[in-house]
């Protein structure tokens, strides 16, 4: 009897507290505005809760000066395609207004939930001029599915130290002095490796270099038409100039089981000498005073030139109106509201260095005339490639973005520094995966 | 003698080596709970924390929404467990215990039902759920998680309820007991063990459930605690330190559940419970 009084009491206490918690806080729904117009917002996290906080605040500062609701919610990165891709998949809750990227528009070809904002990209872009790179680099097809905001680069790290034992003064210019560099200041009967650049079979780091650096050499996946072109002198030097560099341990031997997290693990742990990373690691060295040492001892710059070119992989980012949007003159007044000269550079600077300005104005201005600052908006303005470049169809985009997501250039660096493949065995093992890539978007 | 010491000094060593491998993963949790970045990018691991910190802790319980996270799964994952048993103990039974036409499908149809994989139902579900209205509350997650709930609680609870020897039904219902007093008078309480156990396994796989909560929940006040941790990640610098705090808070619940129902899990009460 007791028992079941226990049990009952416990039901009655777990439905109480369901029911309290199913009510929720309210949080992020701006109060309820009966009769108003509404939106629904969803904002792909970013590394910086300051910068989160200051992005909430100026979604809440819109709703209350135009008395309207806005739902948003902050979704952390790893989580935010798959529930956006839940949400469009079923066709309900799916947002007005997200975080929009090039390639999150060409992945869902041949259908199309974002909405053409080209108007709009174009209305911003005449009372502040966009930097070229960013402007055309956000279009597809001649459209904008989404209003460039922030751009995000790669950054080369350096151990100035470890050049200055090797007598080295200057920092290298090109992919050529860079591998060369790297080579003289390799130590590794010390544990100490020139250049920690992965080639782990899911390594999105060495994907997106491999592709870079072919560029600047010439090389390219596709031509304009989307013709496959992989089979080029590029790829197979830079493939084997990257074997001999593993074989004579200038890259650490762990290198081949990295994913994109290796290469910043192994400069924090001091073992590589030169990386290629996101401006993040520079925030990881600068926010803890036991890296500080090792943040003296660091030179961030822009990506090295190659022979042919230095165009770099744009990573712009922005806000996209979703297909089916119910208030779309609402959704362009918020962002038009995001998109204010005095708020958005506010807002870059809580930012900076992971993300640079899009616009002109800031080259050379005020907290982007020098230091890693200075860098990341010199890469935004290289910042022409993206996958598949320089195809031009949505559809060849589409086939090299769904490509990009299978590593082909990473296990291409695998096959070979493992033995299983020869560059050419390796090349044509990755035209056929992006041929059976081209064959389901067809 | 001699042997009989020595095999007893060689079992507890080989359960002592069995006790380093089971809690070595969570001791490095722990142990990298407690320390900062630099620390734990070290080149080399340190086994102690050089300079143990609870700024994760600290960071976690007091910067994020982890305490509300850890509220919503303990909602959910007692409400489901405790309904799957109402709704699956039964079924267990008549298919332990009672012939019918079609026993067989039935019982194979909950198997395949457990191994459908949560890949190819969570968009159905969450139609299902957009439909009901409960998409962004954990009332939409207590309708979904019995969809694996059910069947695994069901599946797992029919070998228990048929190691249970049958003459003790009979013997009930010689002595004039109904059938719904056997089930839930005699067998019940013998078949108690199992259902404890089954009870914290269901309760497990709705604790740690990632993907129905991430596709059905966005509000932040109503995601449950994989959610939140997940929600640390940004980019490819992971904060380890507040990853393997979370990992660590979360875990907790858990282990008082084994420990308050570790007493409940004895067998054998039927030994003995008929002649023969």
């Amino acid at each position: 009897m007791k028992l079941k009084k226990v049990a009952a009491l416990g039901m009655a206490a777990l439905m109480a507290a369901s029911l309290g918690a199913c009510g929720g806080s309210g949080e992020g729904d701006g109060g309820a505005k009966a009769d108003s117009k509404s939106l629904t917002v969803w904002i792909e996290k970013v590394f910086s809760d300051e910068a989160n906080t200051a992005m909430e605040e100026r979604i809440k500062s819109f709703a209350e000066e135009n008395d309207v609701n806005v739902n948003y919610e902050f979704i952390s990165a790893t989580d935010f395609v798959t529930k956006l891709n839940a949400a469009i998949e079923a066709g309900s809750n799916i947002p007005d207004i997200t975080t929009g990227a090039v390639t999150k528009v060409v992945n869902y070809y041949p259908s199309n939930p974002y909405m053409d904002v080209t108007d709009l990209v174009d209305e911003i872009n005449a009372e502040r001029p966009y930097m070229q790179s960013i402007y055309e680099g956000s279009k597809i097809e001649g459209k904008n599915y989404f209003v460039p905001m922030t751009s995000s680069s790669t950054m080369m790290f350096i151990r100035k130290d470890k050049l200055e034992e090797a007598g080295i003064t200057e920092v290298p210019q090109t992919w050529d002095e860079v591998f060369e560099v790297a080579e003289k200041i390799s130590d590794p009967d010390n544990g100490f490796y020139g250049l920690g650049m992965g080639c782990g079979p899911t390594d999105e780091d060495a994907e997106n270099m491999f592709r870079m650096i072919m560029w600047n050499q010439g090389g390219y996946v596709f031509d304009k038409d989307g013709n496959i072109t992989l089979d080029n002198d590029a790829a197979k030097e830079w493939l084997e100039k990257y074997k001999e560099l593993y074989d004579k341990e200038v890259i650490p031997p762990a290198a081949s089981t990295w994913d994109s997290g290796g290469n910043n693990t192994s400069y924090l742990m001091g073992e590589s000498g030169i990386v290629f990373n996101a401006p993040t690691l520079y925030n990881t060295m600068a926010t803890d005073e036991a890296n500080k040492e090792l943040l003296e001892n660091t030179e961030v710059v822009n990506l090295p030139a190659g022979s042919d070119n230095n165009t770099t992989m744009g990573f712009a980012a922005g806000l996209s109106i979703m297909e089916g949007c119910k208030n779309v003159d609402l959704a362009k007044d918020l962002i038009r509201y995001c998109m204010d000269d005095e708020w958005y550079n506010e807002y870059l600077e809580i930012t900076a260095p992971v993300y640079a300005p899009v616009f002109q104005d800031s080259v050379g201005n005020g907290i982007w005339a020098e230091g890693i600052n200075a860098q990341v908006v010199s890469y935004a303005e290289n910042a022409l490639g993206y996958y598949g470049y320089p195809v031009e169809s949505i559809q060849g985009r589409a086939i090299a973005a769904k490509n990009m997501f299978t590593f082909p250039m990473s296990k291409m660096l695998n096959q070979v520094v493992t033995g299983a493949e020869d560059a050419d065995g390796a090349i044509a093992g990755a035209i056929s995966a992006i041929e059976e890539v081209q064959g389901t978007v067809e | 003698m001699k042997q009989k010491k020595s095999v007893k000094i060689l079992s507890r060593l080989f359960i002592i080596l069995c006790l380093i491998v089971a809690l070595a993963p969570i001791y490095w949790m722990l142990n990298t709970s407690l320390k900062g970045q630099a620390e734990i990018y070290s080149k080399v691991p340190t086994l102690i924390p050089q300079h143990p910190s609870l700024d994760a802790y600290k960071y976690l319980l007091t910067e994020t929404n982890f305490l509300t996270g850890i509220r919503n799964s303990l909602i959910v994952a007692i409400f489901v467990s405790l309904f799957s048993i109402v709704i699956a103990y039964p079924a267990a039974y008549a298919i332990a215990r009672i012939k019918f036409r079609g026993k067989r499908t039935f019982s194979k149809a909950i198997l395949f039902t457990y191994l459908l994989p949560t890949s190819i139902l969570y968009i159905p579900l969450y139609i299902l759920v957009a439909n009901c209205g409960l998409t962004d509350n954990i009332l939409g997650l207590m309708l979904i998680y019995p969809t694996f709930t059910l069947p695994y609680v069901a599946w797992v609870l029919i070998p228990h309820i048929s190691s249970i020897p049958y003459d003790l039904d009979e013997a009930a219902i010689v002595d004039g007991c109904g059938r719904l007093r056997v089930m839930y008078q005699i067998v019940f309480p013998l078949a108690l063990p199992g259902i404890i156990s089954t009870t914290i396994f269901a309760f497990a796989m709705c604790w740690g459930e990632y993907l129905y909560a991430l596709v059905n929940i966005t509000k932040t006040s109503m995601q449950t605690f994989p959610l939140v941790i997940s929600g640390l990640i940004f980019g490819d610098m992971y904060p380890w330190d507040q990853l393997m705090a979370g990992a660590i808070l979360a875990s907790v619940p858990i282990l008082i559940i084994y420990i308050l129902a570790n007493s409940s899990l004895v067998g054998g009460q039927t030994a003995g419970g008929v002649k023969g």
